[in-house]
């Protein structure tokens, strides 16, 4: 295994690399599409005054007060909208570079997975966009590398872990998983500190940082019992969420894909953001067939690797993929798309350990061909203004959202 | 096991019940005022400087499907970077908007809870228990219930009374708020 933190200069500049790829171009769109417009407005309501809408106000509210702070750093303008994603889904990549140096033996496959995720299609696309699951993602991956990977016992890896998960879980609930993951893994750890360390840090923290994300909106006059009264509102609302909930979509929500199909069929539609010299500008969502493909017998793999090793990094990394995606495969409200966002980094880790075992001729010409596969998708990624005979084939018939 | 992060779990829970129960803003004395529109309610409360506050609505004319349609109407402005203008169908959601009403009840007569309870079975995200209908605008809860089955508030709440069709029971309640003082914005509309 590469044991070594790499050279901070390498993550840093793997991080460059990937900000540059999802920064290019960000002011293509200059004006908000699809739920940007209500995420940008979310963001000014709760962070001034506390108010979730207009927003699902039922959804954790960190989301608002970092696209808040974007606003404020970098202007109320399509970078100023975008630029919390594209910072944090930069980021993403350099810890999963980390983590992929803990669990494979080769530097070159710990390398080519990152730029695999670095050249997601899904992936930069809401790099580029406003949806929380980017940064959700980043600090689900640190909480993880933190808590469940990283070399040594220090107080301070708990630490960093526990308001990492804590962050993770005041964007998205299901970060949560990984919570219980790293919790279960340190509690069967015989070489890691007390289970009542663990537990101290790892769960109050997080929580400690859960109810923080709220103080906005404890500033509207709310006891803590009030609080209380407000997530079992939430619950109960998020609970009843059915397919009938999301009937504006119902014309085409067949076309934004399953939790089922996401790894097993290509799935794309766009926005129309305009036409230019006859042609349709779009913006395109797809996941990527070639490479994802592989995710779910590489994340197998990494369990009955991670169980008959008994690795915990391995472990931990492939739980947190299950304990995310089987309840989406049987929850009754429809999920789309962009809620494989969180699933991807792990499931590029697992080819990784896949590719790292089978390290010959042949692995390396499939890694090699699935990145060339990706830069080749990558200016569509990005809207770049290309001769359409290059992506007619791939993107002809796609939904066309507006 | 370590105290440090059970501690500032705890400080964090005391500070932030403080800064919410110490954010909230009551007016001096019981002011009344006779109101002809629902919707002029917005413009008092906001002279009275109150924030963070509960309203007691005694108005049997409040619904769900109207009280959420006000707050569709305020969402769909506020994508547009503009703020509603209040009338009768929005004016409760823009008092939530606005950090004057955190919470409310809405009592209505006893004859009409039938209706009441037909009207939110319509709706799966309402919640029904023991004659008390639970909803909530952006986030901000809602509460339809009887006069026998409203909960004890023990703060000073922000009155809204629908004189025109008002039982006398409620009549007699509201009459003993305003003299024990636990009202201190009272607004009665009257045609």
């Amino acid at each position: 295994m590469l044991r070594n933190i790499p050279s901070p200069y390498l993550v840093l500049g793997i991080f460059i690399l990937a900000f540059a790829l999802r920064v290019y171009n960000l002011e293509i769109v200059p004006y908000p599409i699809g739920d940007e417009a209500m995420h940008i407005a979310s963001a000014r309501n709760y962070s001034e005054r506390g108010y979730f809408g207009p927003d699902n106000w039922y959804h954790p509210p960190l989301k608002h007060i970092l696209e808040y702070a974007s606003l404020e750093v970098f202007g109320d303008s399509p970078s100023g909208w975008r630029m919390r994603n594209v910072i944090f889904g930069s980021a993403t990549i350099a810890v999963l570079f980390l983590i992929a140096g803990q669990i494979v033996r080769n530097r070159a496959v710990a390398l080519l997975s990152s730029l695999l995720l670095m050249l997601d299609p899904l992936h930069i696309t809401f790099s580029r966009g406003t949806f929380e699951d980017i940064p959700a993602t980043f600090f689900m991956l640190l909480g993880l590398y933190f808590g469940a990977v990283a070399p040594g016992d220090k107080r301070a890896n708990l630490i960093v872990s526990g308001i990492s998960l804590g962050l993770a879980i005041s964007l998205r609930v299901y970060c949560a998983s990984a919570l219980l993951v790293v919790l279960g893994i340190r509690a069967f750890a015989p070489q890691r500190k007390s289970s009542a360390e663990n537990f101290a840090w790892l769960l109050f923290l997080p929580v400690t940082v859960y109810v923080a994300s709220f103080l906005p909106w404890f500033r509207r006059g709310y006891s803590l019992g009030e609080w209380l009264l407000m997530q079992r509102d939430a619950v109960t609302e998020m609970m009843k969420l059915k397919k009938e909930s999301f009937i504006y979509m119902a014309g085409v929500a067949a076309d934004l894909g399953s939790p089922p199909e996401w790894f097993v069929k290509f799935i794309a539609f766009a926005f129309r953001i305009g036409v230019e010299e006859g042609r349709e500008l779009l913006v395109v969502y797809m996941n990527n067939p070639p490479v994802w493909m592989l995710i779910l017998p590489a994340v197998a793999y990494m369990t009955y690797l991670g169980v008959r090793r008994r690795e915990q990094c391995l472990l931990a990394l492939a739980a947190t993929f299950w304990a995310i995606y089987l309840p989406f495969l049987v929850t009754g409200r429809p999920l789309f798309l962009y809620s494989s966002i969180p699933l991807i980094p792990l499931g590029v880790l697992g080819i990784a350990v896949l590719a790292d075992r089978y390290w010959h001729k042949a692995a390396k010409i499939a890694l090699a061909g699935a990145v060339s596969w990706c830069i080749y998708l990558y200016p569509v990624s990005v809207g770049m203004n290309l001769p359409p005979t290059l992506y007619d084939a791939l993107l002809n018939g796609i939904t066309i959202l507006r | 096991m370590p105290l440090v992060p059970v501690a500032l779990l705890v400080v964090l829970c005391l500070c932030a019940n403080g800064l919410g129960t110490g954010s909230r803003k009551f007016a001096d004395g019981t002011r009344i005022h006779e109101i002809k529109r629902p919707e002029e309610a917005l413009l008092l409360w906001h002279k009275a400087d109150v924030k963070g506050r509960t309203v007691l609505f005694f108005d049997n004319e409040l619904a769900i499907y109207p009280l959420l349609q006000g707050s569709l109407l305020n969402r769909m402005e506020m994508l547009d970077k503009k703020k509603s203008l209040p009338g009768p169908a929005n004016f409760v959601s823009l008092a939530a908007y606005d950090g004057i009403m955190r919470r409310a009840f809405i009592v209505v007569p006893d004859e009409s809870w039938p209706d009441r309870e037909k009207e939110a079975a319509y709706f799966p995200f309402v919640s029904r228990h023991n004659s008390a209908v639970r909803f909530t605008i952006e986030g901000t809860p809602i509460v339809i219930t009887t006069l026998g089955n409203l909960p004890e508030i023990s703060e000073k709440v922000l009155l809204y009374v629908n004189d025109e069709m008002l039982p006398d029971r409620h009549r007699a309640y509201v009459q003993n708020l305003i003299g024990a003082r636990r009202a201190d914005v009272v607004l009665v509309k009257r045609r």
